[in-house]
């Protein structure tokens, strides 16, 4: 009751209409200021959009080679325990990897590029970047072609997923842990290397006969699964921890 | 809304400016009025509010809505305005234009109020204003104030006591 009363107290003080030549003179002058969308900050959107026209077009040529050489080799023979298709769909991981590794230590490179692409946002920002776009790509890339692999095969989805992204991780944590180890010059070829052992080791445990693709051995793919996926969120962490640019290079040490 | 999409909206979304302006300005004006009490001045400093934040999009924050950034400017201004000293003209006697306007009710009570209101302390008086002229919620009054929404309503129901108290409720 007392609160109706104020409010009735409170609505007894009115204050006078404004006038129209107010406002509209509000809108001429707003009108005349120069705005200078050059000075804004960029959205995350923006960014986004931004860095993808950095990365080179033989990155998507080298994913689009992979993933059609990798469909042509899983779909050409029946998928038997002893055929060689799950030895080409264990290598298809590391060599789809390949392409990430070399964006990500193109950023280590001093080139014009790279200059430009590091002015204006923070390396860690980039190489955020890079990780999120090569991560999300390879998933779906790999996730469609084991569907279709499953479909055209008739294999369960999660062996394929399973032998398909075990040595795709083993490989993301050799380059990671290459690129944590901050040799800017041989990076790329390290990272090779590695991917060549482990493509060499696939081959030769199914050239030797060694039945890695059979079920007694699927908690070891498991574990090994698991292990690789933890060291990788770790090398992960560390390479944005060290690789963070001015700030870090005051905090922490930076290698750029 | 970023300030990046802002400017997007104002630069290139047609007559965006325009409804921007028009929207706004009555609330705002009237924000300005009940504090100032001239006509003038809270039309001289709706448009510098106006101004004021096309002018600096760069240091555009996000209160939830357009209007609590503007309030914001305001509430600036007019702090600004009453610490600078004002020039009085002597031949008009410091002629004051009243904001009550001709067809107003009774006098006595909007007197009263009046007096009641810059009795408050001047957060109190921002949050009545906010609330009972603007309609403003509480969550959008502790936004534009910067004070968490508890303090608002317990400033709120201070702020209500003392004008029973003094309007004699």
């Amino acid at each position: 009751m007392e609160k109706r009363k104020l409010k009735k107290y409170l609505a007894s003080v009115q204050v006078p209409e404004y006038s129209s030549q107010g406002l509209q003179e509000t809108i001429s002058q707003a009108k005349k200021i120069r705005f200078h969308p050059e000075k804004q900050r960029m959205t995350n959107l923006q960014f986004f959009r931004n860095q993808l026209y950095f990365i080179r077009k033989e990155f998507w040529g080298l994913k689009l080679l992979f993933t059609g050489l990798f469909l042509c080799l899983i779909l050409s023979e029946p998928a038997e325990p002893d055929s060689w298709i799950w030895t080409f769909s264990a290598i298809s991981g590391p060599l789809l990897c390949l392409a990430n590794a070399k964006i990500l230590c193109d950023i280590f490179q001093p080139g014009m590029l790279e200059l430009q692409m590091t002015t204006r946002h923070s390396l860690r920002k980039i190489l955020a970047f890079r990780l999120l776009l090569s991560g999300v790509l390879d998933f779906l890339i790999l996730a469609c072609c084991a569907a279709i692999f499953t479909l055209g095969q008739g294999v369960y989805l999660r062996q394929t997923l399973l032998y398909t992204l075990v040595p795709y991780n083993l490989m993301c944590l050799g380059c990671l842990a290459i690129l944590n180890r901050r040799s800017e010059e041989n990076s790329m070829l390290y990272c090779m290397t590695w991917g060549a052992f482990l493509t060499f080791a696939a081959w030769l445990l199914k050239a030797g006969g060694f039945p890695i693709y059979t079920m007694e051995y699927r908690e070891s793919w498991l574990l090994s699964g698991v292990l690789s996926a933890l060291g990788v969120m770790w090398k992960i962490k560390k390479l944005l921890k060290f690789g963070g640019g001015n700030t870090d290079e005051i905090r922490v040490g930076t290698f750029v | 809304m970023s300030a990046g999409n802002l400017l997007n909206h104002i630069l290139y979304k047609d007559g965006y400016l325009e409804k921007l302006i028009t929207d706004n300005y009555e609330s705002i004006y009237k924000y300005c009025c009940y504090h100032l009490n001239q006509r003038h001045a809270a039309e001289d400093l709706t448009q510098e509010v106006f101004l004021k934040f096309l002018n600096n999009l760069d240091s555009y924050r996000d209160y939830g809505k357009i209007k609590n950034y503007l309030y914001v400017i305001a509430g600036n201004l007019i702090r600004n305005y009453y610490k600078k000293p004002k020039e009085v003209c002597i031949e008009d006697g410091g002629n004051r234009e009243e904001t009550v306007p001709d067809h107003a009710g009774d006098i006595l009570d909007r007197l009263m109020v009046m007096d009641a209101l810059s009795a408050l302390d001047q957060t109190e008086k921002d949050i009545v204003i906010l609330r009972y002229y603007q309609d403003q919620r509480i969550r959008d009054i502790s936004r534009i104030l910067g004070i968490p929404a508890s303090t608002v309503r317990y400033k709120l129901k201070n702020a209500e006591k003392k004008l029973k108290s003094t309007l004699e409720l």
